[in-house]
C-alpha cells in the first residue's frame, strides 16, 4: 500500500530526515531483507520496504524524540522498517494477522500486572531472550506501546492496521510473552 | 504525568536491548556494504528531498526521448489555443537550481504575497478532467497535500497539490527539463525515461502530474486546465 507523504516543512525537519537517511538507512535495509530473503524479489521488495518506512518516518517526525539515546532511535527506525517488510510479505503470501493470532489467551492483562509479573517471576535476561523470540508482530506493537509510549490509534496509523487489531495485538503479546516466560520457569 | 515505576523502567530497558541485540545479529547475518538499485536511490532521494516516490507503473513500451522533446514543443506551441478554464494569476515564479547531479525547483515567493500564500491546504483542488479508461484508484489528503491516482489496465497518472514550500529534485543524469506554457500556466516539464512529471502554480497552490511518457502531451494540458475545487 502506497503511503502518503506531507512536504518536509522546514530545514530543521529536512536535516533530521537527511540524518537519519545517512546513519540508519543501511541498517533498515538490512533488517527489511532479513525478514523478506528467502522470497522471489527480496532486494527490491526489502528496498520498497525501506522507501514505505522512511514515508512513514517522516510523516511521524514530529512525534519522534530526538533527544533519547541512540539505541532506543534504531530500534523505532529499525522496527518501522520491518514492519513494512513484515506488511510487503503479509501482502504476497496472503498470510492475515488474525491467523496468526489465534489460539491465543484471550484475558486482559493490565499493563502495571503485566510488568511486575515479568520483573517479579523473570530475571531481565530471561525476559530479554523472551522478547528476542517473539513473533516480530508482536514485538512491534509491544514495542511502540511500552517503549516509544505510543497510544492504539498512533500504532494503529504508524503500522496500518485497525486500532481494534493493535488492541488485541497488545493483550495476546503480553499474553503470549508470560506463557513463553513460564513456559521457561 | 503518567508515573513510570522500576519494573516498567527495567522492562523497557530489556526491550531496547533485545531490539539491538536483534538489530546486532541482522547486522552479522549482513555484514556487507548493501549495493541498492539506481531505481531506490532515486526513490529516496525524493522522499528524503520531501516528496514521494512517485507510485508510477511503467508500461514498458519504449519512446524515443529526442522525438518526445520535439513533439512536446510542437504541442505545447499548438495548446496555447486550448480554452483556459481556470482564470488564476500566477504570481510565483519557479527557480531552477543546478547541482551536480540534480537539478532542484523551488519557488521564487514574492516577499508581499507571502503572507497571502495558504499555509495549509484551504481549499482541496483536483482536475475534473482525466482520460479515457482512468479509474480513480487513491485519493488522500492532509494540511500541506492532496494526492490522487487514477489508473488503467497499464498506466498511471498521479495529481499532487502542494502549499508552495515544495522543492523538487530531479536526477540531471536521466532528466531533460522543458518549460511550456500551458494556457494560463508556466508549467515545468521534467521528461525522464519512463516518467514525465509537469509542475506548474496558480499563485495559491503548486501542482504536479506524473503520467507515463506514453500519455499524450494533450491530455494532460486537459487536466491541468481542468484542476478546479473539489467537490
Amino acid at each position: 500500500m502506497l503511503s502518503f507523504l506531507s512536504v518536509i516543512a522546514n530545514v530543521n525537519d529536512q536535516d533530521r530526515v537527511t540524518e537519519i537517511y545517512q546513519k540508519y538507512h543501511d541498517i533498515m535495509y538490512k533488517a527489511a531483507l532479513s525478514k523478506l530473503s528467502g522470497g522471489t524479489n527480496a532486494e527490491n521488495n526489502a528496498e520498497d520496504a525501506v522507501q514505505s518506512a522512511f514515508i512513514k518516518i517522516i510523516n511521524h517526525l514530529q512525534s519522534i524524540c530526538f533527544n533519547e539515546c541512540e539505541e532506543r532511535l534504531r530500534a523505532y527506525f529499525v522496527t518501522i522498517a520491518i514492519n513494512e517488510a513484515l506488511n510487503i510479505l503479509k501482502h504476497n503470501q496472503s498470510v492475515s494477522l488474525d491467523e496468526i493470532m489465534d489460539n491465543l489467551p484471550e484475558d486482559i492483562i493490565s499493563d502495571n500486572d503485566f510488568v511486575d509479573e515479568l520483573c517479579m517471576r523473570d530475571e531481565y535476561d530471561r525476559v530479554k531472550r523472551a522478547l528476542l523470540k517473539l513473533n516480530d508482530h508482536y514485538r512491534t506493537v509491544l514495542f511502540l506501546y511500552f517503549v516509544e509510549e505510543k497510544k492504539g490509534s498512533e500504532i494503529a496509523e504508524l503500522l496500518d492496521m485497525n486500532v481494534s487489531t493493535v488492541h488485541t495485538t497488545i493483550q495476546r503479546g503480553k499474553a503470549l510473552l508470560l506463557e513463553m516466560l513460564k513456559g521457561e520457569s | 504525568m503518567k508515573e513510570i515505576n522500576n519494573s516498567m523502567k527495567l522492562f523497557r530497558q530489556a526491550f531496547i536491548e533485545a531490539m539491538n541485540e536483534n538489530t546486532m545479529n541482522i547486522l552479522a547475518e549482513y555484514p556487507e556494504k548493501p549495493v541498492y538499485s539506481k531505481k531506490h536511490l532515486r526513490a529516496m532521494k525524493h522522499i528524503i528531498s520531501g516528496r514521494e516516490k512517485p507510485p508510477i507503473k511503467t508500461s514498458g513500451r519504449a519512446f524515443p526521448r529526442k522525438r518526445l522533446i520535439a513533439i512536446l514543443i510542437a504541442a505545447a506551441i499548438l495548446l496555447g489555443g486550448l480554452t483556459v478554464y481556470a482564470n488564476r494569476d500566477a504570481v510565483v515564479k519557479l527557480v531552477e537550481k543546478i547541482y551536480d547531479t540534480f537539478t532542484r525547483i523551488t519557488y521564487n515567493k514574492d516577499q508581499d504575497n507571502e503572507s497571502d500564500l495558504p499555509n495549509g491546504i484551504e481549499e482541496e483542488r483536483i482536475p475534473t478532467y482525466v482520460p479515457d479508461g482512468f479509474i480513480l484508484q487513491d485519493y488522500k489528503s492532509s494540511l500541506t497535500t492532496v494526492y490522487a491516482v487514477w489508473q488503467n489496465e497499464n498506466e498511471s497518472i498521479t495529481f499532487c497539490q502542494y502549499i508552495i514550500n515544495a522543492a523538487y529534485d530531479f536526477d540531471n543524469e536521466r532528466s531533460d527539463f522543458i518549460t511550456m506554457m500551458i494556457g494560463d500556466y508556466t508549467v515545468q516539464a521534467i521528461l525522464n525515461e519512463s516518467l514525465n512529471t509537469y509542475i506548474w502554480n496558480d499563485g495559491e497552490y503548486a501542482y504536479s502530474i506524473d503520467c507515463t511518457v506514453t500519455m499524450e502531451l494533450e491530455e494532460v494540458a486537459h487536466m491541468i486546465q481542468s484542476v478546479s475545487i473539489k467537490e
